[in-house]
């Protein structure tokens, strides 16, 4: 991985003021100096920002930024996926209960399981605002 | 703020202090110098800004578009200077305004005073920063997310950053300040009741040096609105440059602001023992409760004079030694008839009134604090301000009001009062050094 996620550095500079100069993909949000509340802020704004989830207790805690970049271009692509499939069966009228994966850390982890890192099903397809 | 009653005993002690200390030689113990000032106004964001704003006597209030539709669309914002950038470091987005200004005034105080929080005994480093409402524009926003997305869009720092003690907490942070911090709420005299809170920290040896004032920030839609619900607020939405106009006929209501200020306090002794010539001398405070109404003043300033008059026996002073009154004076019908009232009743001598909100509305809970630094600066430069938008006192106020240009005048003396929703009296008396 060798570029990072352009809203996690929008996000990283603009409101948690983390020099630009520190976000290399290996940089940790701890290495970043986000403390558990910085963290926690900062799922929310990629939440509110790219309506994806992700749990700020587990992953983003010990992740690289490239590997939360990884995520969020995974379940940006299973979103689109999903949300064609979703429309399909929507139209056949069933519930759909979509399970994906997600790589992280070298470790293949269930979505809603294991992973620090969830896309809820339930998440609004498309909610940046 | 102690009860007036208990204070009265404080006083006793403290007076038995001074007199030990006499007989021994040694500086007062139970006088307080004010040894840094910093203010971040409407007016000016530095000392020399600030003050070149009060004495140019005109009032900063204009339109906010944050306003545009509400009934009341102007206000006295803090413009012209990145908060965020003063502040540096990466902090800032777990503050929310009210925290920044009251963190850049209290580093200016700190500077002000040659203090360095480096090298500092913070343990003996108290913080004492009034804040009336503290972060409501954060819990609107996290309010609204909650009702449009659900659970998961509220923000998980919105109550460490909307609680009012977020400021004194923050300020503590900065200044590794490890003494105790407070952040009393006496609405719109928080900031004189923190100042006064800070001096009873002094002379009691519980600090050695307290870093006090008072923030506010609340230029929101909800809360302007609501101010302006109740009444309370000037409704000159053609004219917001003429609304604030304390102890004018005319006056229909007070200009809502923003801003901090804080001051640096130490005991007298300490701060000459260090080399400081103190800037100011906090000579009394004085305290008391109208027990009355939620927001009227009681009519006749009864209660609110058991405050100044406790301030004065605090400082030893007879009314006739006053020199100057820096007002509360807010501009609203009920405020300056009560407190013109007062000040005739309880100053027959007629001394010298300005009324800075003129100038920077109403900042709240910094109010207080704001002139209490205007005081200081006062007695220092030997200039009163104007007050705004006046040309004389409403003819019924036999006041010697301050109006249309600076006015020089020797001040040694000069008392500042601060009044509350809530009932809340303070006064603070001031002395040259």
């Amino acid at each position: 991985m060798s570029e990072i996620h352009p809203k996690i550095t929008e996000v990283l500079t603009a409101t948690f003021k983390v020099p630009a100069a520190e976000i290399i993909p290996e940089a940790t949000m701890d290495s970043l100096e986000m403390d558990s509340l910085a963290v926690a802020e900062f799922a929310v704004i990629i939440k509110e920002t790219l309506g994806i989830d992700a749990d700020s207790d587990s992953l983003l805690k010990g992740a690289t930024l490239a590997e939360i970049t990884a995520f969020l271009d995974g379940a940006r692509t299973a979103r689109t996926a999903r949300t064609a499939h979703a429309g399909h069966a929507a139209h056949a009228g069933h519930t759909l209960r979509a399970v994906h994966t997600v790589h992280v850390a070298g470790t293949t982890h269930a979505v809603s399981t294991a992973s620090g890192v969830s896309e809820t099903n339930e998440a609004p397809v498309g909610v940046g605002r | 703020m102690t009860p007036t009653a208990e204070r009265g005993r404080e006083q006793g002690n403290r007076q038995g202090n001074r007199q030990g200390n006499a007989q021994m030689g040694g500086q007062e113990s139970g006088t307080v110098a004010v040894t840094g000032l910093g203010v971040v106004t409407p007016a000016g964001h530095d000392e020399r800004s600030f003050w070149e704003g009060l004495c140019a006597g005109r009032s900063v209030a204009g339109q906010r578009p944050e306003l545009a539709g509400m009934p009341v669309d102007f206000a006295c914002a803090v413009e012209g200077i990145d908060l965020d950038a003063v502040i540096g470091g990466r902090s800032v987005w777990r503050m929310a305004r009210f925290v920044k200004l009251a963190l850049i005034a209290a580093r200016q105080a700190v500077a002000d005073a040659g203090l360095d929080p480096v090298s500092w005994d913070g343990g003996r480093v108290g913080v004492v920063l009034g804040v009336g409402v503290g972060g409501v524009s954060v819990l609107v926003d996290n309010a609204l997310k909650l009702q449009a997305d659900g659970p998961q869009a509220v923000s998980p720092v919105l109550v460490p950053m909307m609680i009012p003690n977020a400021a004194a907490g923050e300020v503590a942070i900065a200044l590794k300040a490890r003494g105790p911090s407070l952040a009393p709420a006496t609405a719109c005299a928080s900031g004189a009741t923190a100042i006064a809170v800070a001096r009873d920290l002094l002379t009691s040896g519980q600090c050695d040096v307290v870093v006090a004032g008072g923030a506010e920030s609340v230029l929101t839609p909800l809360v302007v609105t609501a101010f302006a619900r109740m009444g309370a607020l000037s409704t000159r939405t053609g004219d917001p440059g003429g609304a604030s106009r304390p102890f004018a006929s005319d006056r229909d209501g007070f200009v809502i602001g923003e801003g901090a200020a804080m001051l640096v306090l130490e005991r007298e002794a300490d701060a000459r023992a260090r080399g400081r010539v103190p800037r100011a001398l906090l000579a009394g405070a004085g305290a008391s409760t109208d027990a009355h109404h939620p927001t009227a003043p009681a009519p006749d300033g009864r209660w609110a004079q058991m405050a100044v008059e406790a301030a004065l026996r605090d400082a030893g002073w007879s009314p006739y030694d006053v020199a100057h009154v820096n007002a509360h004076g807010t501009s609203t019908p009920l405020n300056d008839a009560m407190e013109a009232t007062l000040i005739d009743r309880v100053y027959p001598h007629r001394p010298s009134v300005t009324a800075p909100k003129g100038v920077v509305g109403h900042t709240l809970a910094a109010a207080g604090a704001i002139e209490a630094v205007a005081t200081v600066l006062t007695l220092e430069h030997g200039v009163i301000p104007p007050i705004a938008n006046v040309d004389a006192p409403a003819v019924e106020f036999d006041l010697d009001c301050v109006t249309k240009e600076p006015r020089r005048q020797w001040v040694e003396t000069a008392v500042s009062h601060s009044f509350g929703f809530g009932g809340h009296n303070v006064a603070l008396a001031f002395r040259q050094a």
